[in-house]
């Protein structure tokens, strides 16, 4: 019976190598891996800041997110939602197990709660640098996000589990920022179909009458619509990173029935 | 083989090793949560492989990011020749995005279950659930 078991882990895994490896070799080929890349990265490559010929460009020098949220911004906002209904769902069990915060935990010493304070805004405005640089740096809102989300957490280990809870903090007000971000995305994603372009449109194109969004603010560079979607973006992220970590941080199982 | 070559080869290699012991997590652990870190591991080789395969192994790689914001023509030739393949990193951060909506979701059905029959081991789940 074990010995079975163990031979199908085994016939399985090989299974998942070859397919992994046929999609490896099906996506790229070998010949290719050794000196190019396929043709799409390269025109993306090519256009993403194209300034002298402007007919597919995104405006932003950082291919990454002017696919995120130009090439390929469908994906993403798909991504969104999928995003949004898994902790939509997460909410819905806590919420059946009880949904309340666990009261015992004490806190840390004082040269640990010291250094959390000197943490704390560091690591917010880092935060707030990698989404607000996303479009000429690496980063962006999700990056930016997930890093913000670690805040909140140093606090409860910090100062209690109860802390935040004390300080007035209600799981309610990261979902009201949460649903305030995603209207506001979905602004940006929409006001070019309302100016007779296509949604997402970030930057002009032949074929669609929306002027494009500006790529600069007076003297300051500010990469079209990129900016806004990935502001949005990181408050999206950051509120619902910060519900799933406070969550499971404060989830309290109870009694065995 | 260069060098370079053989390293890109053999770090494939690796990454396909590790990812097989994802599988196996997967497949043979009895504990949930053991099954889900397993998940984690699955998914996060294959997305370093999907980065892995925008690589070019010649012409002395760029990262995808253009350094200036007054390029002349030549510059943006350079980089569109020397750069790495920016659409598997585009994707990837969607994946990751997802695979940590998908775990947390995952881990909460976990706790569910830990309260509901208090235990994780599926043997005896199944076995409460039988009778």
């Amino acid at each position: 019976m074990a010995l079975s078991k163990a031979l199908l882990s085994l016939v399985l895994m090989l299974v998942v190598a070859a397919l992994l490896s046929t999609v490896a070799y099906g996506v790229i080929g070998w010949k290719q891996v050794m000196g190019s890349i396929r043709g799409l990265g390269e025109f993306i490559l090519y256009h993403t800041y194209n300034i002298y010929d402007k007919t597919w460009w995104a405006g932003s020098p950082e291919a990454v997110t002017s696919i995120i949220w130009d090439y390929r911004g469908v994906d993403t906002v798909f991504e969104t939602i999928v995003l949004y209904a898994a902790i939509t769902g997460c909410l819905v069990l806590w919420s059946s197990l009880g949904g309340y915060w666990r009261k015992k935990g004490g806190r840390l010493t004082l040269v640990v709660r010291t250094a959390t304070k000197i943490l704390f805004a560091i690591i917010l405005i880092t935060s707030f640098n990698i989404a607000l640089h996303g479009y000429i740096t690496p980063g962006g809102g999700f990056a930016g996000g997930a890093t913000f989300a670690v805040a909140p957490l140093l606090l409860l280990a910090a100062y209690g589990i109860d802390y935040l809870r004390r300080r007035g903090y209600r799981i309610n007000r990261s979902k009201l920022i949460r649903s305030v971000a995603l209207l506001l995305l979905a602004l940006i994603v929409f006001i070019p179909f309302w100016m007779n372009g296509y949604l997402l449109e970030n930057q002009a194109k032949p074929y669609a009458g929306f002027p494009g969004y500006p790529v600069y603010l007076g003297p300051l560079y500010i990469g079209g619509s990129l900016i806004y979607l990935n502001v949005f973006e990181f408050l999206v992220v950051a509120m619902e990173f910060v519900i799933v970590f406070i969550v499971f941080t404060i989830i309290w199982v109870g009694e065995k029935k | 083989m260069t060098p370079t070559t053989t390293l890109y080869v053999l770090n494939l290699a690796v990454l396909l090793a590790v990812a097989l012991v994802g599988v196996y997590g997967v497949l043979a652990k009895k504990n949930i949560i053991k099954k889900i870190i397993a998940l984690t591991i699955l998914g996060d080789t294959v997305n370093t492989i999907a980065i892995y395969l925008g690589y070019r192994v010649k012409n002395n790689p760029l990262p995808p990011i253009l350094p200036y914001l007054h390029p002349t023509q030549q510059e943006i030739s350079v980089f569109a020749s020397r750069a790495v393949d920016p659409i598997p990193q585009a994707l990837v951060i969607t994946a990751i995005v997802i695979n940590l909506a998908v775990t947390a979701f995952l881990l909460f059905l976990a706790v569910k279950i830990y309260q509901h029959y208090g235990t994780l081991d599926y043997r005896r789940i199944l076995e409460k659930m039988r009778r």
